[in-house]
């Protein structure tokens, strides 16, 4: 727990997510406004200038994740944000930063679905999305914060995870989080670990755009400094340019994936809380984490046997860490503020074992811990 | 609603402010946090709304507490302070068994509570010079209904996050209403708890 001083500062989730990318080095932001991400662009358009960056309001999103996108290829760190309806109209280019390899953040806020549906409310319906939105097989990476603080955090990290492995991170956040204001104490700027996408150590001329370094992420000089080469969304070779070749197609492919799967290890993060001796655990994310962790709390205090874990990542999914749960729990629990998309994680890497139970409300309202409390008690053996 | 559990009742304590778009109630709500934190407490700011920019429905809730805030949005209202009518009948339900109602002694004339506290901001306002300073003679009611806000707080984080031409008269409002609110509350505090008021 963080200690009270003075130099807590109010902060709206979206303002927080701004600070954050600032301090990752984020100094490029295109984007179209939408409730509940608005402020995020809002403030970008204030700080960004100042910061040396450079601002644009596209004409839709499509547009702002292409600008993002020709950005970070020009060296900038560079995001957007948006909400449901932006961002299925982003899909299309989240694939082709995930084929290029493209350094990017892509925040969307989840109001309640389908279409324009409740702009002003919340939901965690574009879990899936994240996921499977762009077509094709490729790798992705989705953060999910529970507060004003991780939102912060977890902007940072998207940035770092993003130039790591160069490929477009995206930070799912329902409107509650994002709207929510907290004191928090900003961290200082020397006690954060920021990344930077690799260089090559190479002459211009020797250069290989999408050659496997032994790491499986290519280095990433920024267009201008001479190193030339082809961008495309095809299939391509180590020089980045088009082909249909066999023996080079299933390597890329297998590439983008396992740059990202080799370190699984690495991208367990997760909170918990009384899973020891818990027979029911609840698997919980964003702002539903918060009503849980109350609920668990309370139902502790009743005597009852329960556990609380908290994903910060979404995808990929955490096998292990779920997986551990599972064999130690008799029973989970998944409350989620949409039809049952984690739980159904969930369930596919369940062994049998343990019986998955899910919460699932989609009035356009927040998950309360009295919920979850009952629920825990109907559960109880 | 049942009793939630009972080491939380001392250290959470759930505001919720509710009226008309255009009336403030965020900004109010905002300024409550950051006093709150200036206090010493830990604290969780939200609202809610409609599409609409006037009109609708406007929510802006504050959770204060000892330790960090757990579920950021309100279960049981500690204090309901109402700016119309609609926003006193739809969030009346919330509040938890003796807590605390506050309405606009103008705009809400039917509070079915044991104890309510009935008080003309928009009145007061009006007398100030600034009808918009509804939302900060409301804020003057909760510094003194809330035990863990102080007035100077409040008024510091007003002079910051107000225009500084609009500081002084939305003081007036706020010390005016406090003022009033005090009185009242030395009505309700010792042996008669269950008091109930004619408005």
């Amino acid at each position: 727990m963080r200690k009270l001083t003075q130099e807590q500062v109010l902060l709206q989730g979206n303002e927080a997510c701004v600070k954050g990318a600032l301090m990752a080095g984020c100094r490029f932001f295109a984007g179209y406004p939408i409730t509940p991400a608005t402020e995020v662009m809002e403030i970008m358009a204030q700080e960004l200038p100042k910061a040396g960056g450079v601002f644009i309001q596209m004409e839709d999103e499509i547009a702002s994740l292409g600008a993002v996108i020709g950005a970070s290829l020009a060296g900038a760190k560079s995001m957007t944000a948006t909400s449901g309806p932006g961002f299925s109209l982003m899909q299309e280019h989240i694939g082709f930063a995930c084929m290029a390899e493209v350094p990017c953040v892509i925040v969307d806020v989840m109001r309640a679905g389908p279409s324009t549906g409740l702009p002003t409310q919340p939901s965690q319906a574009d879990v899936m999305q994240a996921r499977w939105g762009t077509h094709g097989d490729h790798p992705i990476i989705a953060l999910a914060p529970a507060s004003v603080y991780e939102f912060l955090e977890l902007t940072i990290q998207a940035f770092n995870l993003s130039e790591r492995y160069r490929t477009p991170v995206i930070i799912l956040v329902d409107e509650v989080i994002a709207h929510l204001r907290e004191g928090i104490i900003l961290p200082a700027l020397g006690d954060i670990e920021i990344e930077e996408r690799p260089q090559p150590k190479v002459p211009p001329e020797w250069y290989l755009p999408y050659g496997d370094p032994g790491s499986g992420v290519p280095p990433m000089p920024p267009f201008g400094e001479g190193y030339r080469y082809h961008v495309t969304g095809l299939y391509h070779d180590v020089r980045g340019y088009p082909t249909t070749r066999i023996d080079e197609v299933e390597p890329l492919i297998r590439r983008l994936f396992s740059k990202i799967s080799k370190d699984f290890e690495r991208l367990q993060w997760f909170d918990s809380f009384h899973t020891d001796d818990a027979t029911i655990t609840v698997i919980s994310y964003g702002c539903v984490a918060r009503a849980a962790f109350q609920a668990v709390k309370e139902a502790r205090e009743q005597g009852l046997k329960v556990g609380f874990v908290k994903l910060k990542i979404l995808w990929p999914f955490m096998r292990r860490t779920i997986t551990k749960i599972l064999a130690n729990s008799q029973k989970v629990l998944v409350p989620e503020m949409n039809i049952g998309q984690i739980s159904r994680e969930v369930k596919r890497v369940n062994k049998g074992e343990c019986e998955v139970a899910t919460l699932n409300k989609v009035d356009g309202t927040p998950i309360t811990p009295p919920e979850i409390l009952k629920m825990l008690e109907e559960m109880q053996p | 609603m049942k009793d939630t559990s009972k080491s939380q009742k001392n250290s959470r304590f759930e505001i919720r402010v509710a009226g008309s778009g255009g009336q403030g109630i965020i900004l109010a709500g905002i300024i409550l946090a950051e006093a709150a934190i200036l206090d010493g407490r830990h604290v969780a700011q939200s609202q809610s709304y409609g599409a609409e920019t006037r009109g609708g429905n406007s929510v802006s809730e504050v959770i204060l507490s000892d330790t960090e805030v757990d579920y950021p949005r309100a279960v049981e209202l500690d204090l309901l302070v109402s700016l119309t009518q609609e926003a006193c009948d739809r969030n009346l339900s919330d509040v938890k068994k003796g807590g605390r109602v506050i309405v606009d002694s103008d705009l809400v004339h039917k509070v079915f509570w044991e104890a309510v506290v009935s008080l003309p901001f928009r009145q007061i306002a009006q007398n100030v010079g600034e009808e918009r300073a509804i939302n900060m003679a409301a804020l003057g009611a909760i510094a003194s209904f809330c035990p863990y806000l102080s007035s100077t707080s409040l008024t510091k984080v007003m002079a910051k996050r107000l225009p500084p031409s609009k500081v002084a008269v939305n003081s007036l409002a706020f010390d005016e209403a406090l003022k009033l609110a005090d009185k009242l509350k030395r009505g309700f505090q010792p042996q008669e708890n269950r008091e109930e008021f004619e408005i």
